[in-house]
């Protein structure tokens, strides 16, 4: 079937700056912990506020946990699947031997990042790697940034961190010497470090009070829900999110609305909306939200709504009042974070 | 029965359901059953179904215009009207059925299903009333 889309783009600036003024003698840092609902945007949202420099932002990381009384063979389980994952055999995940130390003597440990490194076809494929004797266990772990900051305000910054809901826990970091290179699914930051060198006291470290937090401005698939039964309302569509922030790939919400009737055709057949809402930060450090509508009308007297494959496009009958129906979401989902950051 | 009132049913009976389905379909459009596209592909269809036989039974009544009073005329048997009566009346329920289905979203998933519907429907009666009308009407 045709897919086209309706793409109303309004962006929302919501709130802008330039990670200026920081310091570029970096001799220590941290590491920031993230709960697992916090997305991409959160969490760089979150970390320019504090205009840090950051190294990178990993959202998916595994810890293979090898176990087996052979240490020989634990070992050369090891770099087994370290030698598969470099050879491209597990997908395009990257293992790395980890310095994290298993409480079991008889185990031992390695990461795993990258797309692919919470599916199960990697784990199969992995499993199929094993010699007997060895059995793995395989743990999503928490997205993770490493921070680059000045020697002496580890603690500072712990401290400032640690106030925030988005992150689970920070500790100093010693810095891995392949940090910023070492894997795929990273999102490195791309500002330029400030060419002062003077040192800031600690105490300047502290949270900023004009810097909001993240989560407050970030629209939730919750918040785009209710904005779309208001625009709807009287006619009680079916809300359905198909994908939430809360998802694997949290980087847009997918709303599908159906059992509608006229509210863009006319005569009145029925209805379903798809709207796709990305929510990214420019290079200009900018927040912006799009909202792409795909849109789909079918026939049918009565109450029942029509079966998936009776729909056709909307487009290009309807391109107009396709583009003002997601002109009418993005203004209305603009008032509604303006209304929410204002509480 | 004579042959001559079965007659009379028959082309009374298949000339009003022609156009009354057609009206419907219209009907139906009307009110959002179908889209103007689907509207017209389902007459389309439907014309031809009916055509051939409204045509001849047309072609017969304008050459027998004349009332003309048959003293001869002869029963049919039993058979025959159950014959000429069964299958007609069949076929335009089960094509109005269809009709109603499809406006209804009741039983097709897509339109194209429909049509195939209704081409199976000509297939399956067309031999019985092609055979019928031209017993009645083709002299």
């Amino acid at each position: 079937m045709k897919r086209l889309s309706c793409a109303g783009i309004l962006a929302i600036v919501l709130f802008g700056h330039v990670a200026c003024g920081q310091p570029a003698v970096i001799q220590s840092g941290i590491t920031v912990v993230f709960r697992k609902e916090v997305s991409d945007a959160e969490a760089l949202w979150m970390l320019r506020s504090y205009h840090v420099q950051f190294d990178m932002i990993r959202r998916r990381v595994s810890r293979l946990q090898i176990t087996g009384e052979d240490p020989a063979l634990r070992d050369h389980t090891e770099q087994t699947l370290i030698d598969a994952s470099k050879r491209g055999t597990l997908g395009q995940s990257v293992i790395r031997r980890s310095s994290l130390i298993p409480s079991d003597p008889q185990s031992t440990s390695l990461s795993v990042y990258g797309d692919m490194c919470h599916s199960q076809k990697l784990q199969r494929d992995a499993e199929r790697l094993l010699p007997k004797g060895i059995t793995i266990d395989w743990r999503a772990e928490p997205p993770y940034a490493l921070l680059s900051i000045l020697p002496g305000t580890e603690e500072a910054w712990i401290r400032v961190f640690l106030g925030e809901s988005a992150v689970q826990s920070a500790a100093v970091e010693t810095w891995p010497t392949s940090a910023s290179v070492e894997a795929s699914g990273t999102v490195p930051n791309t500002a330029p470090a400030s060419p002062s060198t003077r040192q800031l006291p600690v105490v300047r470290f502290q949270k900023p009070q004009e810097v909001d937090m993240a989560g407050k401005r970030l629209p939730t698939a919750g918040m785009v829900t209710q904005v779309l039964r208001t625009l709807y309302r009287g006619v009680k569509p079916r809300v359905s999110i198909i994908k939430s922030e809360s998802d694997v790939d949290n980087e847009y919400f997918e709303i599908v609305i159906d059992g509608l009737k006229g509210s863009v055709t006319n005569p009145p057949f029925w209805e379903k909306f798809r709207y796709s809402v990305p929510i990214f930060i420019s290079s200009d450090h900018v927040l912006k939200i799009r909202c792409i509508l795909d849109g789909q009308f079918a026939p049918g007297v009565g109450n029942v709504v029509p079966p998936d494959l009776a729909f056709q496009d909307l487009e290009p009958q309807y391109s107009g009042q396709l583009q003002d129906a997601v002109n009418r979401f993005v203004v209305a989902l603009r008032s509604a974070i303006a209304k929410g950051s204002a509480q | 029965m004579t042959e001559g009132s079965l007659r009379r049913n028959v082309s009374y009976g298949l000339i009003t359901a022609h156009f009354f389905l057609i009206l419907l379909v219209f009907l139906i459009w009307a009110f959002q059953g179908f889209t103007f596209s689907e509207m017209t592909t389902t007459v389309a269809v439907l014309l031809p179904l009916f055509a051939t036989h409204t045509a001849a039974i047309a072609k017969y009544l304008v050459k027998n215009r004349v009332a003309v009073v048959d003293a001869n005329a002869k029963t049919i048997t039993a058979e025959f009207r159950f014959l000429a009566l069964f299958p007609p009346t069949a076929f335009v329920l089960l094509i109005l059925v269809l009709i109603l289905l499809k406006a209804f979203n009741v039983a097709f998933t897509t339109f194209d299903d429909f049509k195939i519907s209704l081409a199976l429907c000509e297939s399956i009666f067309g031999v019985y009333v092609t055979s019928i009308v031209t017993a009645l009407y083709k002299q």
